[in-house]
Parts: C-alpha cells; structure tokens; sequence
C-alpha cells in the first residue's frame, strides 16, 4: 500500500476538522458566536459615529454681550453640551473631578470689552481620559479661536476697537483619509482585527491541544496515524479554521467599506490577502507552540502575551519611536504590527504592492509556524 | 468543608499548580512592565514630515530648523516640488506634508494670509496631532524671533484660547491608558487562572464558594496594591489619591474581580473551552470600560453590558480617585456597583453550582 499524497493528507485533514467544528459545541461558539458578537459590540458600541453631547461647563467671569454670545457659540457645537455654568473655576474644577463634566472654558474677566487685559479665554479638559479629553478640546479650542480671530476681533476692527495682538498664522491644514479626525473610524479600524487575531491564536491552541489527548485517549501520535502527519495534514488542518476566520474578517471589511462608507483608496483585494495570512500564521503559531509544548495552557498564556498585546505594541495608536529598544524590536516581530501598517496604508491610498509584502511576510509567519509544528509535533509523545 | 478550609485548600491548590499560578500572579506582575514598555516613551516622537521650502529664505530655514529641533517631528525629505512630497506621504516614507509657499512667513509677519499649508496622514490621530503641534509650535516661535531680531519690533503673537490639560498635565499616552486598563489586566489574569483551578468543578457547598472566594479576593487585592503602588510608581503615573482610598478601591475591586471570576469559570466545562472562549473577550471588556470611548455615548445595551464587569467600575473607581483627586465619596456609585456584582455574582455561582451539575462532571 502507497502512502497517501500530500494532497490527499491536506484534504482528509480537512475533511476530520470540518467534522469536529460541526459536532464540537465549544468550537462553534468560538467560531460563530464570538466573531458576531465582538463585531456587533464594538459595531453597536460605536454606532453613534461621532461623540456627541459631553457635557462640559463655562464659567462665564465676563458677563458681557461678547462672552454671552461665546457661550452660545459652544452649546451650537454638536460634540458638547453646556451641563452647568459654574460660578467659579474651583466649582468647575470640582464638577471635572467628579467626573460630571469632561472640559470648561473660563472666559475671563471684561472679555470683549476695550483695553481688556491679555487674558485668554481658559480650556481646561479632563487629560486622565486622554482620547475623550483631547476631543472635547479640539471641539472647544477650535469654536474659540474661529470665534475670536474671525468674529469678535472682526467685531472690534469695525466698532474701531483695535486689538493690538497679533493673530496666529494659520496654516492650511488638510487631513487625508479622515479628514473630520473621527476616532470612530481609527478604533474602528482598530480593535476589529485585534480581536480576530487573538482569537485564531486562541482558536488555534484549542485545535492543536485536542489532539493532546483527554479521557477519550486521543494523542499526537494518533492523529498522526490517522491523518499521514506532516506539514500537510497541518494544513488540513488549518484550512477549516481559516476559512471561517477569514468570512468574519471579510464581514468586518464589508461593514467598514461598505455600509459605513469609509473608502479604501488602496487595494482592498491586497488588503484581504494579507489579513488571510495574518489568520493563517495567528493559527500556524499556535500549533507550533502546542506541538512544542505539549501543553494547551502554555499556548494560550503565549497567544495572550504576544497577540493580547499586539495592538498596545503596533504603533497603531502612539507611535513606537522613542519607546526602548526592546519594545520597538518587539514591535518588529509581532506579526499583527505588519498587518496594520498594511491596512492602514491602504486605506490612505498606498501602493498595493506594500500591503502584498505584508501579505507575504505573514505567509512567511504561518510556514514558520507550520513547520515548527510539523518538526516539533513529529516528536513521540512520551509515553 | 469549612470555611477556613476551604480557602487554605484554595490557596494550597494555587501554590501547586504551575499553570493557575502562571497566570494569576506570574502573568499579572509580568505585565505590570510589559504592558506599558510601548508607551513609556509618553508623546509621538520624531513623526516624518516632508518639507516643500519654495521660500529658500533664511527665515524659512530657521523654521525648518525649529520643527527638526521640535521632539514631535522629524524633517525626514525635503522634495523639490509639492508633487514629489506627496508621492512620499502616499508611499508611507514621511507622515506630513509642509509647504513654505515664496515669502509665505514675510507674509505672515505682516499678517497677511500666509498660504503656508499641511498634509497629514489621518489614519493615525496621534500622529496627525503631534505633527500639527510641532508645526503650529515653530512657526509660532519663528515669527516671534523675526521680529524681535530682524525687524527690531517686539510683537506678541498668542494664543487667544490657552488649552490645560488637568489630572494628566504632560499628556503623557502611558499615563493615560496603564490606568485605565489595570483592572482589566487584573480582572483577565484571574480569570483565566480561575478558570484552570475550577472550571468543570461545580458541585461545591457555600462554604467551599465562600474559601474559595476569600482566598482568590487576597490575591487579588494584594496584586491590585502592587498595581496602585509599585508599578504606577514605576511608570511615573500622577496619582492623588490616599492609601486609605487606595486600599478601599483595591478591596472591593478584588472581591469583584474574585467573584466574577468563579462565576465565569463555573460555566464552562473545562479549562481549555473556558480559556478558548474567555481571551479573546479581553479586547472588548477593555472598550467596554469606556475609558477610551465613553460609556455615555454607547447604546443602552451595550453600556449595560459593560456594567456587568467588574472592570469597568473599578477602572471607573481608580481613575476618579487617584488620577482625578475625587474625594472617595464622589466613587460611591462604582464602589456600590462592585458590590452589587460581588453578591451577584457569588449568588450565581452557587446556583450554577446547585443546578449546572451534571453526573459525570469531573472532581477532584
């Protein structure tokens, strides 16, 4: 009798694991549930597009035509809502500390009026929630000076009331791809292929380690002998997992490109490849460590270690340069940091061919993966 | 069993098992500087800009110089022309585009429109926000040295709006996150750990629950100080509240977290489906808390399902304490709400324990 072909390995690998998600409860929970869900959370949970409605305070010192008129300037702004109007700073400040409100302006004492002295009109914002803060500020500070520079200044240039300070230059500022700066899109674009990722390392771990053994007395050598083993039977092995792994990264690109109508001015096809190969080598890496290992828990306190971080250590929310060596050569090898960059050039509309090197280089990763698993797996378990 | 006993036997079996211990104590210190090392450099740092310099002027040159000399940016090309710039924005080799447009800062001195423009990349905000810092910052400065210098005049060029970050004064991205994910590292960590020691081991009594519970919620506690103490020490992390708040804060989060964590490890039949099923929710659950994305703007649903997490209040707790200075009092609401999720979930495990039982269920 002839040994089967490598073909013939990969195909009835495949066929044993399609089996077992069918009929394995757990697996499909992890496959179809837990997709769903993380997409439908984080889809739900950012669904209002842009913030909207914080409630913040003025502490109006002033009590002018002019400051009045600011106050009303910024309850127009959508992202804020005036909740309160302090009577002083220290009220205001305390109010931010309770966590009641996330910012206040301070508009100082005779704002508006001639000969008033250079006081500026004060922003503070609530910096312990950096991402919310900085929002709520950029909306305030921008209301303000608009305001000031175009409109009250303007105001005091007709009414013959010089300002004798000089306005900053602006500068023209166009900001590509997302040009409203919506922190929707960037976590949206975030945390979705963070959690498939960490989920096809986990999803990987479990696959490897059922063939470990348990009460029914399966172990590697038996699912060698039964599937041929080798590299091929691993990608057999793999193929199931990718394959519904990768509907979800698609279903997750189609609510991204289609329905929420952000445009990929790259290459969507060379966008996906690489997001297959990042699947590919979450659930390769995974095996190899389980085959290594012989130990299901080891996998999964590596997979949580290097793909639960991989979204802290990508650069994809502060940039990387300046942080020690260590964490920008680690940087370097976590595979989700090259899927990103990809992901991200592309949707800034750079040439397809880098988001194929990516494709490559984490291909590169899941036959690293394979073949540790296949040379480590190989081993006899001990008896 | 006792309930003495039972929480001996709990941490007798903790300090056997390599792999609980691995995860509750091992993994949780581990990432107390694990964690943080991608941020501890705490702003952007030399974000790549292209500089298109029409002027060739030595102001213009100055203010290159200014923005080289700035910790955001860095002047990584200087193309000769607007389209070659934009080729290397496009291709990813620099994130930002300045244009110096002929006499555009001889034009700005006299406040005349400038025509001085930036291109930024947007997919990454932090980035963009540096850059456009480090370019407001320079030219700012250069026309204040001009015309001081050259012009012999001193004029004031200010800002009308004067922006102050509280709680967080230097902005610092480390700062900002650590905090606010600690719980969610504590809380996962547990679990996970949880889940090796218990999962498919259901029929236990109340005492049993009770032991295990006290002693999960003392180790728990005592990484959660090591947290607040040590490791926000480390990082540098400006922290206002006093240690008789801190200690408050950490106990109750603990016995949350401890709580929660038996819950979860009860539903599950073993500890490879428990593990499978429970790391890839660690993303979400930190989301969740609403500390990048506040829970205000969530749908109903979605907040509430955050509420059902330890995490999120105590995330909520620490962070209005030590990093906002909120007396204690103001972190009644999430301090009752860990409570209320302590009960609740110490009631549900006994249940599960009373009606998810089934005959062949492994013990010890």
């Amino acid at each position: 009798m002839t040994a089967p072909s490598a073909f013939a390995r990969l195909g009835g690998a495949a066929r044993r694991e399609a089996g077992f998600i069918a009929t394995s409860r757990v697996m499909l929970l992890a496959l179809v549930v837990v997709p769903f869900c993380a997409i439908a959370i984080v889809a739900a949970m950012l669904s209002q597009g842009a913030l909207q409605a914080l409630p913040v305070a003025v502490v109006d010192n002033a009590r002018t035509s002019e400051s009045q008129a600011l106050v009303r300037l910024l309850s127009g702004r959508p992202e804020v809502r005036i909740a309160a109007q302090p009577v002083s700073d220290a009220a205001a400040e305390a109010a931010m500390r309770r966590g009641q409100i996330w910012a206040f302006v301070s508009i100082p004492h005779g704002f508006g009026q001639p000969r008033a002295a250079d006081e500026p009109i004060r922003l503070y914002y609530n910096a312990a929630y950096l991402s919310v803060g900085s929002t709520v500020e950029r909306s305030l500070a921008t209301a303000l000076r608009g305001s000031i520079i175009a409109g009250i200044e303007d105001n005091a240039w007709r009414a013959g009331v010089l300002s004798d300070r000089a306005a900053i230059p602006q500068v023209q500022i166009s900001v590509l791809f997302n040009p409203e700066a919506s922190f929707e899109w960037y976590l949206q674009a975030l945390i979705q292929p963070a959690m498939l990722h960490l989920l096809a390392a986990c999803v990987g771990v479990y696959a490897m380690a059922r063939e470990l053994g348990g009460p029914d007395g399966r172990s590697l050598d038996a699912w060698r002998a039964e599937t041929g083993g080798g590299a091929a039977a691993l990608t057999g092995k793999l193929v199931p997992y990718l394959t519904v792994l990768s509907f979800w990264g698609a279903v997750w690109m189609v609510w991204l490109v289609g329905f929420k109508g952000w445009r990929m001015e790259g290459s969507l096809l060379a966008t996906f490849a690489a997001q297959l190969a990042l699947i590919a080598a979450s659930l390769a890496l995974s095996f190899g460590f389980v085959a290594g290992a012989r130990r299901d828990v080891f996998g999964y306190s590596l997979s949580a270690l290097y793909a639960g971080s991989a979204l802290a250590y990508s650069g994809g929310s502060l940039p990387i340069e300046g942080a020690p060596t260590v964490a920008r050569f680690w940087h370097q090898v976590l595979p989700f940091t090259h899927y990103l960059t990809a992901q991200m050039d592309q949707f800034l509309g750079a040439p397809a061919r880098q988001a194929w090197g990516a494709a490559l280089l984490l291909t590169g990763y899941a036959a690293a993966g394979l073949a540790l698993a296949t040379w480590l797996g190989g081993r006899k378990s001990p008896a | 069993m006792s309930l003495r006993a039972a929480f001996l036997d709990t941490l007798r079996q903790l300090g056997c098992n390599t792999d609980a211990l691995m995860l509750i104590v091992v993994a949780a210190l581990f990432y107390g500087f694990y964690y943080p090392a991608p941020y501890s450099q705490g702003h952007a740092q030399d974000v790549r800009l292209a500089v298109v310099d029409e002027a060739r002027t030595p102001l213009s040159r100055q203010l290159v110089d200014l923005i080289e000399a700035s910790p955001l940016a860095e002047v990584a090309a200087r193309p000769a022309n607007l389209a070659e710039a934009r080729t290397l924005l496009v291709e990813r080799k620099v994130d930002g585009v300045l244009l110096l447009p002929d006499r555009a800062l001889e034009d700005a001195l006299r406040g005349q429109d400038s025509g001085i423009a930036l291109w930024i990349n947007g997919t990454y905000l932090v980035r963009a926000k540096a850059l456009g810092q480090a370019i407001q910052g320079a030219i700012v400065n250069t026309l204040n040295n001009e015309a001081k210098g050259r012009l012999g005049v001193s004029i004031e060029i200010t800002d009308p709006v004067e922006s102050q970050p509280l709680f967080n004064p230097n902005l610092e991205y480390g700062a900002y996150i650590f905090p606010a994910v600690t719980p969610v590292i504590l809380q996962q960590t547990m679990l996970f750990g949880t889940a090796v020691l218990f999962a498919g081991r259901r029929r236990r009594g109340w005492n049993e629950l009770g032991g295990q519970w006290l002693a999960l919620s003392l180790v728990s506690f005592v990484l959660t100080l090591t947290y607040f103490g040590w490791f926000f020490a480390a990082q540098d992390i400006p922290r206002q509240a006093g240690i008789g708040a801190l200690l408050i804060v950490a106990l109750f989060a603990a016995g949350a977290i401890s709580s929660f964590s038996l819950f979860a490890s009860r539903l599950f039949p073993n500890a490879r489906a428990a593990l499978l099923l429970l790391i890839p929710t660690s993303l979400p659950i930190f989301f969740l808390s609403g500390a990048t994305w506040p829970r205000e703007a969530m749908p109903g649903w979605v907040s509430a399902l955050g509420a059902l997490l330890p995490s999120t209040h105590a995330s909520r707790a620490l962070l209005l304490t030590d990093q906002m200075g909120a007396p204690l009092s103001e972190a009644l609401r999430p301090l009752t709400a860990l409570v209320i999720l302590t009960i609740s979930f110490l009631v549900g495990s006994g249940l599960v324990s009373r009606f998810m039982t089934n005959p062949e269920e492994l013990t010890p």
